[in-house]
């Protein structure tokens, strides 16, 4: 039996996969775990898992021989990604693997990408050091190792639904703190796959017959929007929550713009140093209160319009900022609705022969079946387990 | 000097047994302690506990075996895997060692019953790492139910879902039968301790998981409490190392709803049926800083004090016994989670 070295195995993707993988019995299935902490869901089965840092290329190789395909769907951040997937390839490429699968995401084209990104040619846009940035890199790795040899295929998927789904569990609980706003009433696209319509893409991509390390986008493939998505998960939102409000795209940018702002490292270090709490702060300590006695003679004794400005800011007063009307929600998620686009599958039908098999309605439903489950959503606990989520539940001040 | 005499000295000559995880904040808390020194550090892989020591910046003895060392402390933290807890606190009993010995006390009823009884035997201390019944909010709890506060109590919900998480430096918890189980004992027995604490031990008992060879991942527990006038009290527990759930525990009474937060800084907050628009909140009876750093230092300093012989411990080791008791009953009545198709009656 063809055996599968399957990285990244306790994510979502991963944990789906090897589930699936394993009650097909096609193939001989290795979950490669780095942490036995998040693998519970595999070891409550009694599977044999591995263990493997990615990191060391010693315990990858480890963990790859003997195996024809190697599937990567591990999320790695940062410089370390990119030794990570180097040392998956390079292991793959000497084990001599039918096929090396590696999951990419469609952030690598820019958290708002351009129309031209219908299609998987389009120019990737993702600002250095975000995470399409990074998963960015790593696609190049791949496209490298392919002109090198190595068979491989890049899934592009946008974010992922299906149960355990991290982004629709985001999605409700940013409703549940009523800081969700549907931009334009819900009417842009939200792309999405649902996880096994994605583990049915990687198993096609084991098998076919071009494995030229371009990337392949992998969706839904239908029109799904904001307030579908919304109204899908209704079934799961207590009716004492509010419905979200709408909002302009000018808004929602002004949103998005704010959040970002207040990101910044100046806009922290104004922030901190300067509020009014710095202050109360700095008066408990005699040290403080000195440092900004003095700090305050000093910028009196210094020239200019400037060092006024700076002592009056020190003293409480300064430019006041109009009252900001602009709702406090989720800035994040109002980008994500300004994204907009929806990508072709175009290359997946013509590559992989992919349908997916879920439609997004099948989808959500089965979402709610399992947070229903798993939550005890409508159950008779949940008239008393309610008290726990916001807005009910109540953080009180220390 | 073995325990004995050491038993009235100013500080209680401590061993971390076990450099693990768990001994990271077990290790800090015994050194901000002044009625501990700690003495020495336990591991088979000497360079472990070593590294332990480095990181705090002490010098204590480093020792494989617990043997090594019961002739020169007076108590032990036992941290050590769960399937250990029984040879190494027999070990230090023998040696007339008191322990302080992580949850659960054992992975059988069998094993803890005989460390109990040894240890009663040879009048050492025996105490549990519950750490969660050192937040003051937990006896306060206790008192305002006997007092019925809030009324009759009619049911009530715990849940606690975390996705992963708690990673032992030993991987153990891979392994079903060095743990003793899977999520329900790693993570549910806090709660089921509190629970024996508030309402003693339940009359009925159903019990469901989705272990299929291995640890649970996910479990499902009913309890009911009989009462003499009038309806039962029903409860269930809801546990997941697969999802995430605000962790906490809700009782409704005969007059609202109150609920505890399973956050160190959590009070009670108290909701009447009469006016569901009013939040009352009851303010701790002393105000502390709490953090996990201080639960177990108050801890750590409740052992010490039971090893000076000034009270018993605030969890014993027959506490941890009940613990163990439940466990099995639990275990023993198990269904699959996953075999009942109905999701709406498989949760209640």
């Amino acid at each position: 039996m063809e055996k599968i070295a399957l990285f990244g195995a306790t994510g979502h993707v991963g944990r789906t996969l090897v589930e699936e993988l394993m009650a097909e019995g096609r193939y001989e299935v290795r979950p490669i775990i780095r942490s036995s902490g998040n693998a519970w869901d595999l070891t409550r089965r009694g599977w044999k898992l591995w263990q493997a840092d990615i990191e060391n290329y010693k315990e990858v190789r480890a963990a790859i021989q003997g195996c024809d395909y190697v599937v990567n769907c591990a999320r790695t951040m940062g410089k370390p990604s990119r030794r990570c997937t180097s040392n998956l390839l390079k292991a793959a490429a000497q084990e001599g693997v039918a096929r090396f699968v590696h999951l990419s995401s469609i952030a690598v084209y820019g958290e708002f990408p351009t129309p031209d990104c219908v299609s998987e040619q389009a120019k990737p846009q993702a600002i250095k050091n975000s995470y399409g940035w990074e998963k960015l890199q790593q696609d190049l790795l791949v496209e490298k190792a392919s002109r090198n040899g190595l068979p491989c295929v890049i899934l592009c998927p946008p974010n992922i639904t299906g149960p355990n789904s991290y982004y629709l569990l985001e999605i409700i609980s940013t409703m549940q703190n009523l800081a969700l706003a549907l931009v334009d009433g819900g009417s842009h696209i939200c792309e999405l796959v649902d996880v096994r319509n994605l583990t049915h893409a990687i198993k096609l991509s084991l098998k076919c017959d071009q494995a030229d390390g371009k990337r392949i986008f992998i969706t839904d493939d239908e029109d799904t929007y904001w307030r579908d998505v919304v109204a899908g998960l209704r079934q799961v939102i207590d009716p004492d929550v509010a419905e979200p409000p709408s909002i302009s795209e000018r808004d929602a940018r002004e949103i998005h713009g704010r959040d970002s702002t207040e990101l910044s490292m100046l806009s922290v270090l104004r922030k901190t140093l300067v509020s009014s709490h710095a202050r109360e702060t700095a008066q408990q300590n005699p040290l403080a209160i000195q440092l900004y006695a003095s700090s305050k003679d000093l910028a009196r004794r210094l020239p200019g319009k400037w060092t006024r400005q700076m002592l009056a800011r020190m003293q409480g007063r300064g430019r006041v900022a109009k009252h900001n009307t602009l709702p406090k929600v989720s800035g994040r998620l109002c980008a994500h609705q300004l994204r907009d686009v929806r990508h072709s599958c175009q290359r997946a039908r013509d590559v992989l022969g992919y349908e997916p098999p879920l439609r997004f309605r099948d989808s959500i439903d089965g979402f709610c079946d399992w947070y229903r489950a798993t939550h005890g959503f409508g159950s008779n606990d949940w008239s008393l387990l309610r008290e726990l989520y916001p807005p009910r539940c109540v953080v009180p001040s220390s | 000097m073995g325990a004995a005499e050491g038993a009235n000295q100013d500080k209680v000559r401590l061993a971390i047994v076990g450099a693990g995880k768990i001994a990271e904040i077990h290790l800090p808390a015994a050194l901000s302690s002044h009625q501990i020194e700690v003495v020495a550090i336990v591991d088979p892989a000497l360079e472990r506990g070593q590294r332990l020591a480095d990181d705090f910046e002490i010098r204590p003895r480093i020792a494989k075996s617990v043997e090594d060392v019961v002739a020169d402390i007076d108590a032990a933290v036992v941290a050590t895997p769960n399937h250990t807890h029984h040879a190494i606190s027999m070990a230090c009993i023998s040696a007339g060692v008191h322990i302080l010995i992580e949850k659960p006390l054992a992975t059988t009823w069998k094993d803890g019953d005989a460390m109990v009884r040894a240890a009663e035997a040879r009048q050492t201390v025996a105490a549990v790492g519950y750490f969660s019944r050192f937040r003051p909010v937990v006896d306060q709890l206790k008192e305002l139910l006997r007092s019925e506060y809030f009324g009759k109590p009619k049911r009530f919900v715990y849940q606690f879902g975390a996705r992963g998480g708690w990673t032992p430096a030993s991987n153990y918890i891979l392994d079903q039968a060095a743990v003793g189980g899977g999520v329900t004992v790693v993570n549910g027995t806090h709660f089921l301790d509190r629970m024996l604490h508030w309402f003693g031990y339940p009359d009925q008992i159903s019990y469901r998981d989705d272990a299929c060879g291995g640890p649970e991942a996910n479990s499902y527990a009913e309890f009911t409490y009989r009462s003499e006038d009038g309806e039962p009290l029903r409860g269930t527990v809801r546990l997941s190392k697969t999802v995430q759930l605000p962790a906490g525990f809700v009782l409704e009474t005969t007059e609202g709803i109150v609920t505890l937060m399973d956050r160190f800084d959590a009070q009670i907050v108290f909701r009447p049926h009469r006016d569901p628009r009013v939040t009352h909140l009851i303010k701790p009876d002393r105000v502390v800083s709490l953090t996990e750093r201080e639960l177990f230092r108050l801890q750590l300093e409740d052992f010490a004090e039971a090893c000076r012989g000034l009270h018993p411990p605030k969890v014993s080791a027959l506490d941890g016994l009940d613990s163990l008791r439940l466990l099995e009953a639990m275990y023993a009545a198990r269904t699959d989670l996953n075999a009942i198709p109905d999701v709406q009656t498989a949760t209640g």
